[in-house]
């Protein structure tokens, strides 16, 4: 085996320096081994070639990863203002006199609003979720 | 019309364009899947194997940072999972005894052992022939003979985090092992 022979694997995927390839290419017509091992690298490559996917399993995939709908992505943050938004304003509307306190029961009433609208928030939640599951 | 780049997907994507990521699958999906198939060697696991390399990819494509690896980061994911299924299956994950340092295959002779031609197989036949020695051969010759059809040794060897003689020793003693095999099989 000459020196030449060990860049047969690179020279059959031109992976050599424009050099070595040219020295290769010398070679080659001399040797039958680097001849014979070259037309073996080429029919492996030919039958290794890739075959499709299973299209099933593809589709799976791209099912999968569908992007997050605008409403799935808002919907939590937007509910909840919408809630505390509304609470604040049944509360205005319902008591007036209530809106009238001092700043200190203002700040203790949007506290409780605040608590309120987050409980009122997770049951909305629980109950979306267990629709989703139902679903 | 010029096909867009790996990383001219990417960004598509990450400025709202999903088909990015759905081209990007349609790229890859023939390669990885015969690299996992041919690798774990059961369909079912493969294609479990699949999903999930493409569905991390997704789940990561808005932070993912193109620079122009994707196709490495795919099988290298792949490969990842790929090691975690044999260590689930108790199966060898050992490098076998091919992983010597360097150029060692230098030493052996190019088709020493050749004692019955190929030529007389019909190319069909062949080519059935090869692909199943090609799963035959260990799991680290088999790793670098398929790896090759999609990358260049560099990328194998860098992916796989192991030595450029390395891989390519594996890969020269896969394709001798092949030959074996044939042989062996068409002297039946």
């Amino acid at each position: 085996m000459k020196k030449e022979c060990e860049n047969v694997t690179l020279y059959f995927y031109g992976e050599l320096e424009a050099q070595e390839k040219a020295l290769f290419q010398a070679h080659l017509p001399h040797c039958p081994l680097c001849q014979k091992e070259l037309a073996f690298l080429a029919k492996t490559q030919e039958a290794l070639v890739p075959p499709a996917a299973p299209p099933a399993l593809v589709e799976a995939v791209l099912a999968q990863a569908k992007p997050v709908s605008f409403w799935r992505k808002f919907y939590k943050p937007a509910l909840g203002l919408a809630t505390a938004m509304a609470a604040g304003v049944c509360l205005l509307v319902l008591s007036p006199n209530k809106a009238q306190q001092s700043v200190t029961e203002s700040a203790n009433w949007l506290a409780y609003v605040s608590v309120e609208a987050d409980e009122e928030y997770n049951s909305f939640l629980q109950e979306f979720e267990t629709f989703e599951n139902e679903f | 019309m010029k096909m867009k780049t790996d990383d001219e997907l990417i960004v598509a994507f990450q400025n709202g364009d999903s088909e990015g990521f759905n081209e990007l699958v349609y790229r890859y999906k023939n390669t990885l899947y015969q690299y996992i198939v041919a690798m774990v060697r059961d369909e079912g696991a493969a294609g479990d194997i699949f999903q999930e390399v493409f569905l991390n990819f997704y789940r990561r494509l808005s932070e993912y940072r193109p620079e122009g690896k994707l196709k490495s980061y795919l099988f290298t994911s792949a490969h990842n999972r790929i090691l975690n299924f044999f260590r689930d299956q108790k199966q060898n994950v050992s490098l076998d005894d091919t992983d010597e340092e360097g150029k060692a295959y230098l030493q052996e002779e190019l088709a020493g052992d050749d004692p019955q031609p190929l030529e007389h197989l019909e190319q069909v036949e062949l080519a059935e022939k090869i692909k199943k020695a090609a799963l035959a051969l260990p799991q680290t010759q088999r790793e670098v003979i398929y790896l090759k059809q999609y990358m260049t040794f560099r990328e194998a060897a860098e992916m796989l985090n192991r030595p450029l003689g390395t891989v390519l020793a594996d890969h020269h003693r896969g394709i001798q092992k092949m030959k074996q095999l044939l042989q062996k099989e068409a002297a039946v």
